[in-house]
């Protein structure tokens, strides 16, 4: 590459420079918006923008610092107010459906699982694996309730079983620890039946008391998917 | 069928591709709050780093953090946009609010003469890399660090001016005392000159 003696001149290292530019926050407000405009259309614009924001993140970045506990709070507490962590399983469930869709698409998709709900939908899961471990599970939409339960294959000292639900295409999301009966039960009235058809349970090894990270931490024990009965 | 995360036990960056990373903005994405507690405990002490590097005054980057993952949990369905890697988006993000911070203050101690942020500048022109440094980085940082080097030492300077304390060029051409359209086609060059370097 030869030095761009033409940096008016237009053409490839002009828009280089421009991008490093812009990277950098040098441009004007008027500049920036034309160059966002450009950024927006053009996908070689965004590429040397990609290289510079790669290339100049190495100056920021290599003097890790843990920040004090209490910031994670005070962003907890804004940005999820006081919301119990049941709601959590709500906001995802709603999410997995509707994408991150505004209030009105949420109604919406109230309304149209409220006709099917009037016709009872039954699931159930054989879950199993190579390890041992078996259970049955049920769901039925009348009540939205998911009910698992081990046949055999106890959890060993000081660990324990825990359920996960995988729609196509999501992260597990932890639905219980299985109780010393080697039961859960948990509420998916939130989740439309025709997500569930089809959707994944595993069971996971667990440290006692269940994963902390929201992901399974264990070995994937037993694995099966919820079909119409 | 995703079953991929099964055998993650650890949380720190070092020990989290950038799949997992990806995977977290994905869920954040769809409102998934264990996601955002996982890229936290994942990202914040590097992107505390990076606050800190910028802004050079504890209480400031505290706020600049949280403002950094408030717009990560409201942006994270666009950060594909532009192309960005996961961790080069999360960085940008935090580097823009913080020189945004930065400018602010600047501003109000009356503009250019302000020495806020010289600390962060002279730590970028430290030869080698720090115990802490992850080995990528490293080798990312001390390329970049080098090529820096082979430039004229005033073109450098501005160049990490302009990322680290966020210079205008109108702020540049004052300390370098020249005239801001010299100022601009002198950094355009040390940028083009920097790539080459790069990338040979």
């Amino acid at each position: 590459m030869s030095m761009p003696d033409d940096i008016n001149g237009g053409g490839r290292d002009d828009d280089r420079a421009l991008a490093a530019e812009y990277a950098l926050g040098l441009l004007t407000g008027e500049e920036a918006a034309s160059f966002e405009d450009r950024l927006a259309r053009d996908p070689s614009l965004r590429a040397y923008y990609a290289e510079w924001c790669e290339t100049f993140s190495a100056l920021a970045d290599g003097a890790d610092t843990e920040a004090p506990a209490a910031v994670k709070s005070a962003l907890d507490r804004r940005l999820f107010g006081q919301r119990s962590p049941g709601a959590t399983l709500v906001r995802w469930a709603l999410g997995a459906v509707v994408g991150a869709a505004a209030a009105g698409a949420v109604a919406i998709v109230g309304v149209l699982y409220v006709i099917p709900s009037l016709t009872q939908t039954v699931l159930e899961a054989r879950i199993e694996g190579e390890a041992g471990v078996t259970l049955t599970a049920r769901y039925e939409s009348a009540d939205g309730s998911l009910t698992a339960a081990r046949l055999e294959g106890a959890p060993g000292e000081g660990r324990d079983h825990e359920l996960w639900l995988i729609l196509p295409g999501q992260a597990p999301v932890s639905l219980g620890l299985l109780d010393a009966e080697g039961r859960v039960v948990a509420d998916l009235s939130v989740v439309p039946a025709e997500a569930l058809t089809g959707a994944l349970l595993a069971v996971s090894d667990e440290p006692e008391g269940g994963s902390t990270t929201g992901a399974p931490t264990g070995d994937v024990l037993a694995v099966g998917s919820l079909t119409v009965l | 069928m995703p079953l991929m995360p099964v055998t993650r036990k650890a949380t720190t960056l070092a020990m989290t591709t950038r799949a997992e990373i990806e995977s977290y903005l994905a869920r954040i994405a769809l409102g998934e709050r264990e996601a955002f507690d996982l890229l936290y405990a994942a990202t914040s002490a590097k992107l505390f780093g990076v606050c800190l590097r910028i802004l050079n005054d504890r209480a400031a980057a505290e706020e600049a953090l949280q403002e950094a993952y408030v717009r990560i949990w409201q942006r994270a369905d666009r950060y594909r946009v532009n192309g960005l890697s996961p961790m080069t988006w999360l960085i940008t993000v935090t580097r823009n609010l913080a020189i945004d911070r930065l400018r602010a203050r600047k501003a109000a101690a009356g503009g250019v003469g302000s020495t806020a942020g010289e600390e962060a500048l002279e730590r970028i022109a430290d030869s080698g890399p720090t115990p802490e440094d992850a080995a990528v980085a490293a080798s990312e940082g001390e390329k970049l660090r080098g090529c820096l080097r082979e430039l004229p030492p005033d073109r450098a300077e501005a160049v990490a001016r302009a990322y680290m304390m966020g210079d205008t060029y109108q702020e540049l051409a004052t300390r370098f005392d020249v005239p801001l359209n010299t100022m601009r086609t002198w950094l355009r060059r040390a940028l083009m000159t920097l790539r080459e370097c790069l990338t040979r």
